[in-house]
């Protein structure tokens, strides 16, 4: 369909731990996130060609401080916007910078460190005067009503969809009961304790209707991906990059809710079940949503996977409550989502953790989390963005 | 030192501000149109046309509500618990504004107004939501 699909993948995927080290450097996860990813693709720091960075300064690091600390010397190099929604965002761009010819082989790094810094919407934020930001916040935020934190606007599309659609916002510890008993599987999950419905339901409302076990912790760490062109790929089990969209902005739009929910000036219009079936990246690849054997969805609050499995046709619009439970999401159901504990259970890396359980999965590495047979991943975003992944 | 609260205000959207201080609601709309909309801007999102301000009516209807029980800004450390709502006004545009804790919030779908006070001493006045004046 296009010059993009198939013509870039993933050969090498590597992350830090991500344990919260206050007193670290952000350059050590970034470096061991690096290393571990060139070691996974068989190459020396000299054959990375591109470089594209995601957070940066004051979180992260930026581009030209990683390409100078750890002695790469990349002829192609960007960076993003330091916030969450960005991690389709890199890859595709890392995916054109190869198709186009200019770069052959493209190191995708996010790293950050948070626990050093107040949470997002207090004063010892980098992030605290975004909730001041000319015509409103990224998330809605307005600092001068007593709007502040990301929380504010996802709670808000919730409360919002709950009572469009009439329904019990119980429904939702689905999400995050699920998750926790994925990171339980995962060494290197953050929160392994098990959580019960009595854990979800008791714990402390954060902002009405969203409490605490609806909300990732944003973390330490780094993870490093490695694209290739078809050239490249040649070593053990590449995983392609079969179709992607890409962040999607617009009044239509709202970053933690549904196309046409109606938060700010969206209007009320759902996608239709078709629209949504018809999502580019299905047409890309050629798949759709039943063809996907796992799948990562950004969920720095739980109820961001809802409005995805809608907005990208697994179920109609005001249904994904209902459809995401009796297993359907975990391990074994039809449609595993984030199984290795995604951002509220396994580490908050900003999808980052996600993709590069794709990558495991469909190259049959995930362990005692390995979806049988696993050929097709799908990626989907909080922007509208999503990329199909699919194994050789 | 108390943290920054004031919105950023500025040549583009002072009309709006100018009309907080007044208790007036006053608006950017397409010239072509008529259609009041938000947030400002210098030309219209229907038409990429002229844009003028004009004073609507404060009535509307709450769409959605959420509760604050944490503090995250320390400056409304002591109005927490307080609620924020997104109230469509009649004019068509919504806007999210404070909702003093205390009382139970509106249901909603009910009537409300937008009102402009200043949630702490000293601060610029910002959209408020009352109930409906009778």
């Amino acid at each position: 369909m296009t010059v993009l699909a198939g013509s870039a993948a993933v050969i090498g995927v590597g992350a830090s731990s991500f344990a919260r080290r206050p007193d670290m450097s952000v350059l050590e996860p970034a470096g061991a996130a690096l290393s571990a990813a060139l070691a996974d693709a068989g190459l020396e720091a000299g054959q990375i060609d591109g470089l594209i960075v995601h957070v940066g300064s004051p979180r992260g690091a930026d581009y030209d401080t990683i390409a100078q600390t750890f002695g790469l010397s990349p002829r192609f190099c960007s960076q993003t916007w330091a916030h969450g929604r960005f991690a389709a965002t890199v890859l595709i761009q890392a995916a054109m910078a190869i198709a186009c010819g200019m770069a052959t082989r493209v190191a995708c790094l996010m790293a950050m460190k948070n626990s050093d810094l107040g949470r997002i919407g207090e004063a010892n934020n980098p992030f605290f005067f975004e909730q001041f930001r000319e015509n409103g916040g990224p998330h809605a935020e307005d600092g001068s009503i007593g709007m502040a934190s990301p929380v504010a606007g996802a709670a808000m599309a919730f409360q919002l969809y709950c009572q469009r659609y009439g329904l019990d916002r119980e429904l939702l510890a689905a999400i995050p009961l699920t998750l926790r008993r994925h990171a339980m599987l995962a060494e290197d999950a953050v929160m392994r304790a098990p959580m019960t419905p009595e854990d979800y339901r008791m714990a402390r409302t954060v902002i009405a209707p969203l409490r605490l076990f609806d909300c990732s912790i944003v973390g330490d760490g780094a993870v490093c991906v490695i694209l290739g062109g078809k050239a490249e790929a040649t070593g053990k089990n590449p995983v392609w990059l079969t179709g992607m969209q890409g962040v999607r902005a617009g009044r239509e739009t709202f970053i933690f809710g549904p196309v046409g929910l109606g938060m700010q000036q969206q209007s009320d219009r759902r996608l239709s079940l078709g629209e949504a079936r018809g999502q580019q990246v299905y047409g890309m690849a050629g798949i759709m949503p039943e063809t996907v054997d796992a799948v990562g969805i950004y969920d720095s609050f739980s109820p961001l996977p809802v409005y995805a499995f809608e907005d990208f046709g697994f179920c109609g619009a005001g249904e994904a409550l209902h459809w995401i439970q009796d297993g359907r999401i975990g391990l074994g159901g039809d449609c595993p989502l984030n199984t290795s504990g995604g951002q509220l259970s396994h580490a908050q890396m900003n999808g980052w953790g996600q993709i590069r359980e794709l990558v495991l999965q469909l190259r049959g590495e995930a362990g005692p989390r390995q979806v049988a047979g696993a050929r097709h991943g799908l990626w989907i975003g909080c922007g509208g963005d999503a990329i199909a992944f699919e194994r050789s | 030192m108390s943290e920054a609260v004031d919105p950023p205000i500025n040549a583009l959207n002072a009309p709006f501000w100018e009309g907080a201080k007044t208790g007036r609601l006053v608006l950017p709309h397409c010239v072509t149109t008529g259609r009041a909309f938000w947030p400002p801007a210098p030309i219209s999102p229907y038409t990429t046309g002229a844009v003028t301000w004009r004073e609507v009516a404060p009535e509307g209807w709450l769409r959605a509500c959420v509760t604050y029980e944490r503090v995250f800004q320390a400056s409304f450390r002591p109005l927490v618990p307080y609620y924020i709502g997104l109230v469509e006004v009649q004019a068509g545009p919504r806007l999210q504004a404070h909702l003093a804790g205390g009382a139970m919030p509106p249901a909603i779908g009910q009537a409300v107004r937008i009102a402009f006070r200043s949630l702490i001493e000293g601060a610029h006045p910002v959209p408020v939501i009352l109930p409906a004046a009778n």
